[in-house]
């Protein structure tokens, strides 16, 4: 894609949300949050042996548009994305020794409705949900580690999985500690033991 | 007579601008380790002052301003928030405890906050040390008053001292000295901003202001000190509160739901992201600034070395005797290194001790008139390698007058002016 057409698609897509935004404003009582495109935002919080991730990308970057899927083309992308995300694999690497297994991996987006119910909505999910807002896609991942002092060292694969994707904001919540740390292509690994 | 003593005794003999080179290794060696110390202080000053609260929640605004009004007093804040959305989540089931914070009175250059007893209880610093009393006990009654260590010492408090807090942030005629404050208890030391500052209960902060307001003058009486303790003293406002969570797992659920609050425009930050943000911001400037005094070092050894150089065609006779006598040009070259490790050796020495001294000296007074607590005095490790660093730096600058010195010594003869 050259510059010029990259640079309309991006007038397209500031457009779209645009919309998007006053839409969803009416029908809320305060103002939207940030919404950057090719900026993903990732919440960790680790506590005892749970290792919990929330994830926040931009419509724009996982499927290319931030409006509802209208067409069975759109709607057929959202939900091959949501299937991606749905794999923790895909997202993260995990060190080994950390022993890290997956208790459940749920992905949602606000560009089509809800008509199947993806499991029982537990807490964390209802969260998820409330994030996944201006056209966004929310996934959230919880883990339990038997090791989770050998949390190093965290790979992120979004940047793979959606190239457009030109950033991810990681904040972490540990015992020991809040940290925040700015993931880009290449740079995509944290560690959580610190 | 070895090379060593030979180098010194001639650096003597052209003492003057021996010494004013020496002058300025140290003190752009004095700048490096200055800058580095301060970076480094004010980094862990800044860590040190808060730890263990998962949120702090106030008016929308920059989660730094935020971060710099409630925790290290810089600042004011944009607007208060409501007790009621305070009392709203401190009753969520999430959070195991809040500290409000009430701030915006002064009292002789210290700052006053409002809380509650649970600053005493919760409050965490460095590493989840506890608040510890120095001397006497949290405020009980409405006119107690509880100091920071620096407070006491600069104002010469102790248990039972009658003070008179000023509303607003002091110097001004606003100060009423018919309300009984005195002094029940003195924090032991922490090195954070507590230290300067004065807690009193939100209650306290209200009679001020009752005492103050319209409300007194239309009663038309003097509302006493025994008045106002019979008054239901509820805080309508506070600036901002800390709340520490059941289990860290929902902290960003509740930071959205404090974010998306209905009844006002709150905001809920983690304090160690909004550091690390905060470290960002600045860490442009410190770079700049490492770059600057790196930058002074190299012209002082570029210095050093035009000094050296200049000084080659003045020795010429001293390097021809030197050759008469069975030195080779290997030891002329060596000669001049071993001045040059010499010069930058007692330069970089000299900022060493100079930065220390100076730190020892001026601790006090940065600590009290930034809130930057200057710690450790000796030198560290890497200090000491940022010395050898600067040493081998020196001798390499050395090596250019030595080469040339080298060959000069060979096409000299003992005659030298033709």
């Amino acid at each position: 894609m050259n510059s010029k057409s990259k640079f309309f698609t991006g007038l397209v897509a500031a457009a779209a949300i645009g919309i998007a935004g006053a839409a969803s404003a009416s029908g809320e009582p305060n103002a939207p949050g940030a919404h950057v495109h090719g900026a993903g935002a990732l919440n960790v919080v680790v506590e005892g042996n749970d290792v919990i991730m929330e994830l926040t990308l931009p419509g724009a970057d996982v499927v290319g548009f931030e409006h509802k899927a209208e067409s069975d083309k759109d709607a057929q992308a959202v939900h091959e994305a949501l299937e991606k995300l749905e794999n923790a694999a895909n997202v993260f690497v995990l060190p080994a020794a950390a022993g890290c297994a997956v208790v459940e991996a749920h992905a949602e987006s606000s560009l089509v409705e809800e008509t199947e119910a993806h499991g029982h909505a537990n807490e964390n999910r209802h969260e998820a949900e409330h994030e996944a807002g201006h056209g966004d896609f929310g996934a959230i991942y919880e883990f339990t580690c038997a090791t989770p002092d050998a949390l190093k060292d965290i790979e992120v694969k979004l940047f793979v999985l959606f190239p457009s994707l030109e950033e991810v904001d990681v904040q972490a919540v540990t015992a020991k500690g809040q940290w925040a740390k700015e993931l880009t292509p290449s740079d995509n690994r944290f560690l959580l033991a610190f | 007579m070895n090379l060593g003593t030979l180098s010194i005794r001639s650096l003597l003999s052209r003492r003057w601008t021996v010494i004013l080179t020496i002058f300025s290794i140290a003190v752009s060696v004095l700048l490096v380790l200055g800058v580095d110390r301060l970076r480094h202080d004010a980094r862990s000053s800044f860590a040190n002052t808060v730890s263990g609260t998962d949120l702090i929640v106030g008016a929308r605004t920059g989660s730094v301003q935020l971060l710099l009004y409630s925790v290290f007093r810089i600042g004011n804040a944009t607007s208060n928030i409501s007790w009621k959305s305070h009392a709203d989540f401190a009753a969520d089931r999430r959070v195991a405890w809040t500290i409000p914070l009430a701030l915006g009175d002064s009292h002789r250059g210290y700052r006053v906050l409002g809380t509650t007893s649970s600053y005493f209880e919760h409050y965490r610093y460095a590493d989840g040390r506890r608040l510890g009393m120095a001397d006497g006990k949290p405020f009980d009654d409405l006119f107690d008053v509880v100091v920071g260590a620096e407070v006491a010492d600069a104002l010469g408090y102790t248990v039972g001292s009658d003070l008179v807090i000023e509303h607003g942030l002091g110097g001004g005629i606003n100060k009423h000295d018919n309300l009984p404050f005195a002094v029940s208890g003195i924090l032991a030391r922490t090195g954070t901003p507590v230290d300067r500052t004065i807690h009193v209960s939100l209650a306290a902060l209200e009679a001020i202001h009752i005492d103050f307001g319209p409300a007194k003058r239309a009663a038309g009486r003097e509302l006493d000190a025994d008045g106002l303790r019979t008054l239901e003293l509820k805080p309508r406002s506070i600036t901002a509160y800390m709340v520490g969570l059941k289990s860290k797992t929902s902290i960003f659920s509740l930071q959205r739901d404090i974010n998306n609050y209905r009844g006002e425009a709150l905001m809920a930050i983690l304090p160690g992201v909004a550091m690390h943000e905060l470290w960002s911001t600045v860490s442009v400037a410190e770079t700049a600034l490492r770059a600057v005094s790196v930058c002074v070092l190299v012209s002082a050894f570029l210095g050093m070395m035009t000094m050296l150089l200049a000084g080659l065609n003045e020795r010429r006779r001293e390097m021809a005797i030197l050759r008469a006598v069975g030195a080779g040009p290997r030891h002329i070259a060596l000669l001049l290194v071993i001045e040059a490790s010499a010069l930058s050796a007692a330069g970089a020495g000299l900022g060493l001790a100079a930065v220390t001294v100076i730190y020892a000296l001026l601790a006090d007074w940065i600590g009290a008139t930034y809130g930057l607590f200057l710690s450790r005095i000796a030198p560290t490790p890497t200090e000491w390698l940022l010395v050898a660093g600067a040493i081998i730096g020196g001798a390499l600058a050395g090596l250019v007058p030595a080469l040339r010195a080298a060959r000069q010594s060979l096409a000299d003869g003992l005659i030298v002016g033709k």
